[in-house]
């Protein structure tokens, strides 16, 4: 069987899914939007009414609208968005450990197939990044869609140009949802990574050793929870952060990476 | 089997080139450089002795320091964490201010001194610790402790620091609330020896009669140290003698009925100043009585939710205020120019916006800032 065959056949079992939880996060990051926006413009009607000039002329005299001041202020529409994202990391886990757990018949078929074993670790990597990749790609594409929807909500002058490029780089809020830069992209994409390896080793190590292979793959997740949360509590700036997150999310990477390969070619029997 | 296929791809390469097009088309708007102040009452020439310092965010990673004058801008290349929310100062010196970065301060032209009581005390922590620390400018030898501080217990706040000169040696002051009000607020003062350890200079009981009592921050003027102590009846001013040791709570106007907290308080060469509910007060130094004839309001105060102060300086009689104002998801600053004896308004504006391109609010400029 060819590499992208592996790939095919775990993508079409979760597109569905992953097509209900876009809709979900397009419909509601929509539907939060427009009744913030509508908020907003309400209350300038009536302070232009409160201020006894027309319309027109009050907007004169306030600043332009940017998605900073309708979403960074009332995060919600972000909130919901984050808990898409958690939902889709349950899922990549759920997906991964289900079809190891118990007698499966599929997983005896894939590994008594002829070739590298490491492929269907690497098929399921390629999914999960999937995954992820398009949820980046659906927030962009929400704000996109609302850079449209908020010109039918609000007056036209006081929207402010070049909404969804300015938020991207301004907002404080977006980084914890989607990566924001190139650079924090490349992060994001080694860190999915290192996340996978490591369900990867308690899943593989949990098939291999059964018990202790399951109270082993608890404390290497346990552990590099552990001291990713200490890493954070250090009193460090942005820049030094940045190394250090680096420099974790590659050892570790290397680390589970190659306990899984080791664990897939050497001890998992079917 | 082949359309679904077909499909999936071009929704996956759709979506990924989106993403990477996404993250990179950012750094192809380039920030709006237009910083003009917009006069709205009176004439702009009464902001000649002040400027004005802000940050802009211009790429990632890539942030500028804006100093805006009357009627001139000017920008330069800083550094900047949106993380801790600190600037240059504090990243060139990271040894001494990491975990630390709202310390208190002070800077003479041989060293600079911080010192910070532990932010987590008494939730998060029991230990009472202030972690002092100090920079030699010349050789940039840094000494850092953390020092007991005796008498304190957990059920206890630090609502104040300060760190001051007199004499040639530096005192490090905290203000202590408890919780509970069992004990009103007390002012503690330490001598800092040169191993940086701590010595009891002083204990002041600041409380006033009523239930709770507000103290206003702690400046200095020569050889004495006020605050404003403040409950619900009453306001009045604290003056602490450095060299007798004496200290004497001065009557001194109620100004607002409803408000007693503190927002600000200076001292310079003439007066006092303070602001109480939005608006300005000026005290004469001796009489202690207000010297202003009119209250001090900005006019814009009416058209916005809340106006809070944010900074404030003065110079030859005039007291400048920076003011933020909200109302609709929007915020906007302005810049007010009082005359302090009489309390009249010279200037109001409305300075540029910072929504799209900023990341700190306007403050004034000052010399050892820049």
């Amino acid at each position: 069987m060819k590499f992208l065959t592996f790939v095919e056949i775990d993508l079409r079992k979760i597109f569905p899914f992953l097509l209900g939880m876009y809709v979900i996060a397009i419909v509601g990051f929509q539907g939060i939007f427009a009744k913030l926006a509508s908020n907003i413009n309400g209350k300038i009607v009536q302070s232009a009414a409160e201020s006894g000039t027309t319309l027109d002329e009050y907007l004169k005299t306030i600043d332009k609208m940017s998605f900073l001041s309708i979403i960074d202020s009332n995060p919600l529409p972000l909130v919901m968005l984050i808990f898409v994202g958690l939902a889709l990391i349950l899922f990549g886990f759920y997906l991964w450990y289900k079809e190891w757990f118990g007698a499966s018949k599929r997983i005896y078929t894939l590994l008594s197939i002829k070739g590298s074993r490491f492929r269907i670790f690497t098929s399921k990597l390629v999914a999960f990044l999937f995954i992820f990749v398009t949820f980046y790609g659906i927030v962009l594409l929400n704000l996109f869609l609302s850079s449209f929807l908020v010109k039918f909500i609000l007056p036209d002058q006081i929207i402010a140009s070049d909404l969804v490029q300015n938020y991207i780089l301004h907002s404080q809020l977006l980084p914890f949802v989607i990566p924001v830069s190139g650079g924090s992209l490349l992060f994001n994409i080694a860190f999915l990574i290192m996340m996978f390896s490591i369900l990867s080793v308690f899943v593989l190590w949990d098939r291999s050793k059964r018990i202790w292979g399951m109270i082993g793959g608890f404390i290497f997740m346990g552990s590099t929870v552990a001291v990713f949360f200490y890493l954070n509590t250090l009193d460090l700036y942005t820049s030094e952060k940045t190394i250090v997150n680096w420099a974790f999310t590659l050892c570790v990477l290397a680390i589970s990476t190659s306990f899984s390969h080791y664990l897939l070619k050497k001890k998992v029997s079917i | 089997m082949k359309f679904t296929r077909i499909i999936t791809l071009s929704l996956i390469s759709a979506l990924s080139i989106g993403t990477l097009i996404g993250v990179a088309e950012v750094n192809k708007v380039p920030v709006d450089r237009n910083f003009e102040i917009k006069d709205e009452k009176g004439n702009r020439e009464a902001l000649q002795s002040v400027a004005f310092e802000s940050v802009i965010k211009v790429d990632n990673n890539k942030f500028e320091k804006v100093i805006l004058t009357k009627d001139d801008v000017e920008f330069k290349d800083t550094k900047y964490d949106i993380l801790h929310g600190v600037g240059e100062k504090v990243l060139n010196n990271k040894d001494m201010y990491r975990g630390m970065n709202y310390a208190s301060e002070y800077e003479n032209s041989e060293f600079t001194m911080i010192a910070a009581f532990n932010t987590n005390f008494p939730y998060g922590s029991n230990e009472a610790y202030v972690t002092i620390a100090k920079k030699d400018k010349k050789t940039n030898q840094l000494q850092k402790e953390k020092i007991t501080v005796p008498g304190i217990t957990t059920n206890m706040l630090i609502t104040e620091e300060k760190l001051f000169e007199h004499n040639d040696s530096i005192y490090y002051s905290a203000v202590l609330q408890s919780m509970n009000g069992s004990v009103g607020p007390i002012l503690k003062i330490y001598q800092i020896q040169s191993n940086l350890q701590l010595k009891d200079v002083m204990n002041v009981d600041l409380s006033l009669p009523g239930d709770y009592t507000d103290v206003s921050r702690l400046v200095t003027d020569g050889d004495t140290l006020f605050m404003i102590l403040s409950d619900q009846q009453e306001k009045k001013l604290m003056e602490i003698n450095l060299d007798t040791n004496k200290h004497v709570k001065h009557d001194i106007p109620e100004f607002s009925k409803d408000d007693p907290y503190i927002q600000m308080f200076r001292v310079d060469e003439n007066y006092f100043y303070m602001n109480v509910d939005s608006s300005m007060f000026v005290i004469d130094k001796n009489t202690y009585k207000q010297v202003n004839q009119k209250v001090m309001q900005p006019s814009f105060i009416s058209k916005y939710d809340y106006v809070s102060p944010v900074d404030q300086t003065e110079s030859d009689e005039t007291l400048y205020v920076i003011y933020e104002g909200y109302k609709n998801n929007i915020s906007d600053m302005y810049v007010v120019a009082y005359h302090a004896a009489t309390g009249d308004i010279l200037y109001e504006g409305k300075l540029p916006s910072t929504v799209n391109r900023g990341v700190s609010a306007y403050k004034f400029l000052k010399e050892s800032n820049s």
